[in-house]
């Protein structure tokens, strides 16, 4: 689970110097982002290699996390990224550059995409974190709680049922499910934006949100 | 930033309800289904078979759910139509590759033309026939565009196959069965309500294993239920407005023209919507099945306009007249025309009575053509029947003669076996007679050789075994003379019984005339003492006189004070004695010489006869190196010998094997002979016997003792 003291950059930072550790979690949380980028760039899925390019581009000496500014948050910065491994295949001919006839130039659906997949991958960081943070017996059925709600897709009546308890006191619950989700989710935000203010967190994880529902 | 900052935001944030949705939105994307791309597919998108109870097919609404267009990887344009571009693709989950078409960009927007897009994914989508292309998936591309995924079909229009033709005549059977198929497909499509309204041989694709599939479902149209809903008072589906362009004759147009007007049926071109039913595709048919018999579509010129009936009619007139030409069956000609009536009740009701129709036509040709295949065959068999036997009396003929040949060949082997047979018996009787004679003779040779080997063997055994008795006799003989004269003593001579005269020369010693036969010495040293005694040498010469002669002079000299020579036979009294008064020098020593005169006068000529001498040589062998005797070689001499006796008190001590030797003419030094020999001796060293076969002339033998 990401603390204060600990950002996006010092994991990529640790990730760049080999720790493997770092290096699994950067996987997890950037791979798909990255791979749903270059799929609605280039309209295929198989961009293993473009991908894999992103990332030594992050790691590698005097490479682009040299002239990054950690003040900003990772997203544009990955996103810079990517852009430019895409540019720069496609300019090698590395990956196909060709796109449908009748489709947009511009890259603004792949933006999109990559988008909904940041605020997806932050969603589930999120998740995570809260997973992470709950030790106690009451967090622990609070995350179950939210599994089967929005993944098994039961109402809370239903559920309440199912684990024979008062219906209005699992709603109770329910919404403090959601208030440890939020809190887990601005410090996700957070996580990715070291220099961010309390509003600017809140406005980004309002951003992300509104990116799902796009 | 603080922890605390995280949990009470400081600015605005928008409503609670507003708030709440995103949330859910969020809460979905955390906890729910992974739809990142990394992640496997979507579930595929199914569709109910529609059962036979259920309605025709229906267009859907616009507002269709559409899939995602990042699951297939887009590889490039394939084709492009009146309203869209197919595109190659591949869906990398499932492994192939896959049609994908979009509508034309300039389309895009055009509402038209995007539901009769959709309605050409979702009719194709429903119908399920071989002959249809399948539909694999309907959705929208990331900019808004719809888009279907549909089976990659690998073949050539049946339009470019047609035009490859030289004649309309070539392979016309083929591609009746084509057509045959294509009718199939269009029966399947008109039991589901749908009529094609595009039907012409570029919109039939043959595939590379002889699949024919109906495409471009573009301007399909789904029909009523049938009369019977129309007359049961179902509102007709509403006719879309359509106002007939001319664009290109074989080409479909965009927008809002609807058909191909070379294959357009008259009231299709006449924009009698209303109007088209089955029997337009009847019409398509014919158009195709025309193209097939002739080469060309019923209307070649550019379609007139829906004022020019009668134009029309003409080029219809034309088309028939063409069919007449085609030299096609007259069955295929009446239908085609048939199809291609200008009045649309004049025409096949629907496709299937068109297959029935197909299908009859095809089992009488192909029922005509197995009969005549029967007869065909019934004739070749008859004209097989026919070679086959006079092939087998020809076969029998030459069997016969190769019999025989073989009975020949056979005879002759045999008779030329036999006589190889008995020749090669006789052979070998002859080679085993002359190999046992051989053998024989070599035995014979063998053992004569055998016996010569052995006899001169035994000779050999003899020669050595007389040779060692004689030797054993000489020995004993010796052995006895030795005994013999040592028990007697000898006569020691004081004064010779001859006449002595002094002489200042010496006579002449000369043997010339004598051949020496035998020279044997008997040398008596008995009676020799140091500083006194005499020794005695009794000589016996057998020898032949070979010429005239007078006297033989024998010679002596000695070191000691007197040498008297005496001779034994043959006649003592007359010889005489020679007595030079002067010394003779031999070697470095002074000698008193003596010479004895035998008188051969009365000898006759080539008769052996013996003289035998003796000689006392007083005071005598005073020094070592006196002690020898010697005797010379003669010319022609046979055999010297000397037999020494030695006193019994004093015998000799030097090596026996050491006695002899010999010295050659001119020399002084005698070396130590080891020619051929013969040597006896006696045990106590008092006498010593040698003997010399074949003395050589001129040279001295001297036996060497020491005391």
């Amino acid at each position: 689970m990401p603390t204060a003291d600990l950002t996006c950059w010092t994991m990529i930072r640790e990730a760049a110097a080999g720790d493997p550790a770092a290096r699994d979690r950067f996987a997890r949380v950037y791979q798909p982002i990255v791979a749903a980028y270059l799929a609605a760039r280039w309209h295929r899925r198989d961009a293993d290699d473009a991908v894999q390019d992103v990332f030594v581009e992050c790691f590698r000496d005097r490479g682009a996390l040299a002239s990054a500014d950690p003040t900003r948050g990772f997203r544009a910065f990955l996103l810079g990224v990517v852009r430019n491994v895409a540019r720069r295949h496609e300019a090698t001919r590395k990956s196909p550059a060709a796109l449908p006839p009748g489709l947009p130039a511009d890259d603004t659906g792949p933006a999109q995409a990559f988008d909904r997949a940041w605020a997806r991958a932050l969603m589930r960081e999120a998740a995570h974190a809260q997973e992470e943070a709950a030790t106690t017996e009451p967090a622990v059925r609070r995350v179950q709680l939210l599994r089967m709600r929005f993944q098994d897709g039961l109402p809370i009546r239903d559920i309440a049922t199912r684990w024979k308890v008062d219906a209005a006191r699992l709603h109770h619950e329910y919404a403090t499910a959601r208030q440890e989700f939020r809190l887990a989710l601005r410090k996700v935000v957070a996580f990715h934006n070291p220099a961010a203010s309390a509003a600017d967190v809140e406005r980004e994880c309002l951003d992300l949100l509104a990116a799902l529902g796009n | 930033m603080s922890s605390d900052n995280l949990t009470e935001p400081a600015t605005p944030v928008p409503s609670n309800d507003l708030l709440e949705t995103a949330l859910n939105a969020g809460l979905a994307a955390a906890f729910g289904e992974d739809q990142t791309p990394g992640g496997w597919s979507r579930p595929p998108l199914l569709r109910a078979d529609p059962s036979e109870f259920d309605p025709s097919v229906q267009p859907p609404p616009l507002d269709v759910r559409c899939g995602s267009d990042d699951r297939y990887e887009l590889l490039g344009e394939i084709a492009r139509g009146g309203m869209g571009v197919v595109l190659k693709a591949r869906d990398p989950d499932l492994g192939r590759d896959l049609a994908f078409k979009v509508v034309r960009e300039e389309y895009a927007a055009h509402p038209q033309i995007l539901q009769r897009f959709v309605e050409e994914a979702q009719i194709g989508g429903q119908l399920q026939h071989p002959g249809i292309v399948p539909i694999y998936d309907l959705g929208r591309l990331a900019s808004g565009q719809p888009y279907f995924a549909m089976k990659l079909v690998k073949g050539r229009t049946l339009d470019d196959l047609l035009q490859e033709r030289i004649s309309p005549a070539d392979e016309r059977v083929r591609y009746v069965h084509n057509f045959l198929q294509v009718c199939q497909t269009m029966a399947y499509a008109h039991s589901k309500g749908v009529i094609h309204r595009d039907l012409k041989p570029a919109n039939v694709m043959v595939g590379a294993f002889g699949e024919v599939l109906v495409m471009d479902w573009g301007l399909a149209k789904v029909l009523p239920k049938g009369a019977d809903d129309a007359a049961a008072g179902c509102p007709a589906p509403e006719a879309r407005p359509t106002v007939i362009h001319v664009p290109h004759e074989n080409e479909t147009a965009s927008g809002s023209v609807m058909g191909t007007p070379a294959f357009m049926p008259p009231e299709q071109a006449s924009g009698e919507i209303d109007k088209l039913d089955e029997r337009a595709d009847v019409f398509g048919l014919g158009a195709i099945l025309c193209v097939i018999l002739t080469g060309h579509p019923p209307f070649i010129d550019r379609l007139p306009l829906l004022t020019h009936v009668v134009k029309m009619r003409e080029q219809l007139a034309a088309a028939y007249a063409r069919l007449d030409d085609s030299g096609a069956d007259a069955e295929l000609v009446d239908l085609c025309k048939k199809c291609l009536s200008f009045d649309r009740d004049a025409r096949p009701r629907n496709s299937s009575e068109l297959v029935a129709a197909i299908t009859g036509y095809i089992t009488g040709v192909e029922s005509r053509a197995e009969q005549e295949r029967l007869v065909r065959a019934a004739a070749e068999a008859r004209a097989d029947q026919a070679v086959h036997t006079q092939r087998e009396a020809e076969g029998r003929a030459l069997k016969e003669r190769k019999l025989r040949k073989m009975q020949l060949a056979f005879t002759g082997c045999a008779c030329c076996l036999v006589v190889s047979l008995i020749l090669g018996m006789w052979w070998d009787e002859r080679r085993e007679d002359q190999m046992r004679q051989e053998r024989h003779d070599a035995a014979v040779k063998h053992q004569r050789l055998v016996d010569e080997k052995e006899a001169e063997e035994g000779k050999r055994r003899q020669l050595l075994e007389d040779q060692r008795d004689r030797k054993e006799r000489r020995h004993q003989e010796i052995t006895r003379l030795a005994e013999a004269l040592s028990r007697a003593r000898p006569r020691l001579d004081r004064t010779s019984p001859h006449p002595v005269e002094a002489v200042d020369t010496p006579p002449p010693v000369d043997y010339s005339a004598f051949r020496i036969l035998d020279d044997r010495r008997i040398v008596d040293l008995r009676d020799w003492d140091q500083g006194k005694g005499a020794v005695t040498m009794t000589r016996r010469i057998r020898l032949m006189k070979i010429s005239d002669a007078d006297t033989l002079w024998f010679a002596g000299r000695t070191t000691g004070t007197s040498l008297i020579f005496r001779c034994v036979s043959p006649n003592p009294q007359t010889a005489r004695l020679v007595v030079p008064r002067e010394k003779e020098r031999v070697d470095t020593q002074l000698m008193k010489a003596s010479y004895l005169g035998v008188d051969v006068r009365d000898v006759p000529l080539n008769q052996e006869f013996e003289i035998q001498t003796v000689g006392t040589y007083w005071c005598s062998l005073q020094s070592p190196a006196d002690w020898w005797f010697g005797v010379i070689g003669y010319r022609g001499g046979l055999r010297v010998s000397m037999l020494v006796l030695f006193p019994k008190h004093l015998p000799y001590t030097n090596d026996s094997r050491d006695a002899l030797r010999v010295a050659r003419p001119g020399e002084e030094t005698a070396v130590a002979f080891t020619g051929e020999k013969t040597i006896y001796e006696s045990q106590d060293r008092t006498w010593f016997y040698w003997e010399i076969p074949e003395p050589q002339h001129n040279h001295v033998y001297k036996f060497y003792w020491t005391w």
